[in-house]
């Protein structure tokens, strides 16, 4: 119920989002500073959430997490040259996987 | 239908048609390319979903609850790292790039009739807004927008709101050897990957994940709070130190 709650404020929050200059305010433009400081917490936030799942609450630099942190970052380059996310994902796991495969991490 | 009846299509240019049918009939061709992108999406975060904690029904119905993939992965990856209200947060802002395209429609959406200004924002995404662009530069009316909007806005609906399912379904079935649950993580550096575009952005990353993780015991989400406030103030400062410098 708790996950249903927060998903669904989520959802009422991303429409007045969608919906803020078309029914709201009608037309005016998002002041400067704000801009300027959402553009700067979209990478902060996505990096926080990535850096968290990975090495979040107790993880220990090890092989697991280095070949993980490896597969982040040839994602990250694939999406960066192709801009094609599902190639990133497919880079991920084309660095995952075979070193799953052969070892115990 | 003569299409002159309707007065503010007046500018309409050769080869752009206002006919619904055929408004609409391209609108589902134009949507094939972007149907065929957000279906993996789509199973990817479902799968996401029922390998971690969060509620699988809960969690399919951000599909239609948030209809947007990288919000909804923000939040289910909130859920995971313990946030409530900090997930929604990151949810804000992940999708704050909405209010941009918002800004940029608002004057198209002047024209229309009240129910469309309160049913259209639902269905905006990345997508929607950039094939509405392009066919608002080709110089369409706006009942043929709206005919357009709409059209393509359903047709993604009825491919995402399933193909979450799916995956959400799928999940147990596939071997977890597989790791699929590292697909949340690649899928959202590669969110992040076209935004390093400059260092106010790469700063914003670097400071955002390393005080993410440093602050990751603190309960409620709070780290991720932490790590996305130092990030962002990171990112400005840079942005303002380089603006002065180049000067």
């Amino acid at each position: 119920m708790f996950d249903l709650i927060v998903i669904a404020m989520a959802g009422v929050a991303t429409w007045t989002l969608r919906s803020s200059f078309i029914v709201l305010v009608g037309g005016r433009q998002l002041p400067a500073s704000t801009d300027e400081v959402l553009r700067q917490a979209r990478p902060a936030v996505l990096a926080a959430l990535v850096a968290t799942a990975v090495a979040g609450h107790g993880a220990t630099f090890d092989a697991a997490l280095g070949v993980r942190l490896l597969a982040l970052v040839a994602a990250t380059a694939v999406v960066w040259h192709t801009r094609n996310l599902m190639l990133g994902l497919a880079a991920g796991f084309a660095v995952l996987w075979p070193v799953l495969a052969f070892t115990s991490l | 239908m003569a299409v002159g009846t309707f007065p503010r299509s007046a500018a309409t240019p050769a080869g752009v048609s206002t006919l619904p049918l055929d408004t609409v009939r391209q609108a589902i061709a134009d949507s094939i390319p972007v149907l065929i992108g957000i279906t993996p999406f789509g199973i990817v975060i479902g799968a996401k979903v029922s390998d971690s904690p969060v509620n699988n029904l809960a969690g399919w119905a951000g599909s239609f609850l948030m209809y947007g993939g990288s919000a909804h992965l923000a939040v289910v990856s909130g859920l995971t790292a313990g946030a409530g209200i900090v997930a929604v947060l990151a949810a804000v802002i992940v999708n704050a790039r909405l209010l941009l395209y918002s800004a940029a429609l608002a004057p198209t959406f002047r024209h229309q009739p009240r129910w469309f200004r309160f049913v259209g924002p639902y269905f905006l995404t990345d997508q929607l807004f950039a094939l509405t662009s392009a066919r608002l530069a080709a110089g369409e009316s706006d009942r043929g927008i709206r005919w357009y909007y709409l059209t393509i806005g359903i047709v993604m609906g009825l491919v995402w709101v399933p193909a979450i399912a799916i995956g959400v379904l799928l999940g147990p079935v596939l071997p977890t050897s597989w790791e699929l649950g590292f697909a949340a993580p690649l899928m959202m550096v590669g969110l992040l990957a076209p935004a390093l575009q400059n260092r106010p952005a790469w700063a914003a990353a670097a400071v955002g994940a390393v005080v993410a993780v440093l602050a990751a015991s603190l309960p409620q989400g709070l780290g991720l709070l932490a790590g996305t406030a130092a990030g962002a103030l990171a990112g400005v400062v840079v942005a303002r130190w380089r603006g002065r410098s180049d000067v």
